[in-house]
């Protein structure tokens, strides 16, 4: 199925317009055959809040408080909710490829890579497993959201998993509803939501590893960067689309 | 007049109306934390409901959205043409209010 050899790119990290506007710029090249497909690993600095492509952003983020936490905010081009991408507690994968090289069904592919995820569990001593639309929970409790786009050809996947969660930090910069029962909301979310360190003892470092050991098995693979392209094209769609206030206030 | 509302679609996703209405539906605004493919089409469902008369059955609405998903094809995970129906119709009914 594979046309060709997967480029792996460790964990690195940039702000959230750099982040989206990346695997926006990979996809640009992977769909004119000038980029491999491409298994990316990243963290963001400063922490971010992101919102699906459908979502109202002043509906669903509190402004004031990212202004005063100093929290940026970005729109994805992917579907599904929004997330806070908290510096310390999380890696994001990015996974860009030929659509050909994935099954033609969205949900068949979300399951797919969410094997990868749960072999990339395993490996750290988790029983995780894949619940439908896009998660992966372990012990019944989401560690892990995904979203799907398919442009020009290209299947585009990225998804966080969760390596320490901050709930109240989450809580004051997402819009959850009336602030009398934020305490329920904030308990029903402990109970739902959990984070690596919150089930095991690996590190953030050894969770790594076992993501790429996940996401690598049985592929042909080699370690490469970013292309001078694609960091050119990246900065263009930052600037340009992803810092813009068009896009992020969109709906 | 303003309408709102939102529907919590059974497997989790939301879908959130917000639309003015008189005699017509005048604009009309889907957002939530579903997905749809392709993306930029959500505007295909939007703008063929938009101009209706508010009195229109649920049934219609859905089977406007459905000729829509159809003809464009548009793919929807995590809602329905009835999902997204019967939300709009609760947020005409809350216009009126």
């Amino acid at each position: 199925m594979q046309s060709s050899e997967w480029r792996v790119i460790r964990a690195e990290t940039r702000n959230g317009f750099e982040n989206m506007a990346l695997d926006e710029a990979i996809s640009y090249f992977v769909a004119r055959g000038k980029s491999p497909n491409t298994i990316r690993f990243y963290k963001w600095q400063p922490s971010t809040v992101t919102i699906g492509y459908f979502q109202s952003l002043w509906e669903e983020v509190n402004v004031q408080e990212c202004l005063k936490q100093g929290v940026d905010i970005v729109r994805r081009i992917t579907g599904g909710g929004a997330v806070y991408h908290d510096a310390n507690g999380e890696i994001t994968y990015s996974v860009i490829a030929k659509q050909q090289d994935f099954p033609a069904d969205l949900t068949q592919t979300y399951r797919l890579i969410g094997d990868w995820i749960i072999s990339s569990l395993k490996e750290i001593g988790l029983q995780a497993e894949f619940h439908p639309i896009n998660d992966v929970l372990v012990n019944g409790k989401k560690v892990s959201g995904n979203a799907q786009t398919r442009r020009n050809k290209v299947m585009h996947q990225h998804g966080t998993i969760l390596y320490d969660l901050d709930v109240e930090t989450m809580f004051s910069l997402l819009k959850v509803g009336d602030i009398k029962i934020r305490d329920k909301i904030i308990k029903n979310v402990k109970d739902r939501v959990t984070s690596v360190k919150n089930e095991c003892k690996a590190t953030e470092n050894e969770l790594q590893t076992a993501l790429i050991n996940g996401f690598t098995e049985g592929k042909k693979f080699h370690f490469g960067e970013t292309s001078q392209q694609e960091l050119e094209k990246m900065e263009e769609l930052a600037k340009k689309k992803y810092s813009s206030r068009e896009w992020n206030y969109m709906r | 007049m303003n309408g709102k509302a939102e529907k919590k679609v059974s497997g989790g996703k939301l879908i959130k109306v917000q639309l003015e209405a008189g005699e017509k539906i005048e604009t009309m605004k889907i957002t939530g934390d579903f997905f749809l493919h392709p993306e930029e089409k959500i505007t295909k469902i939007e703008k063929k409901i938009i101009g209706m008369p508010s009195e229109t059955s649920t049934e219609k609405i859905e089977q406007a959205i459905e000729q829509t998903l159809k003809k464009h094809k548009i793919q929807v995970l995590g809602a329905t043409a009835k999902d997204f129906a019967g939300t709009i119709t609760e947020a005409i009914k809350n216009a009126k209010q």
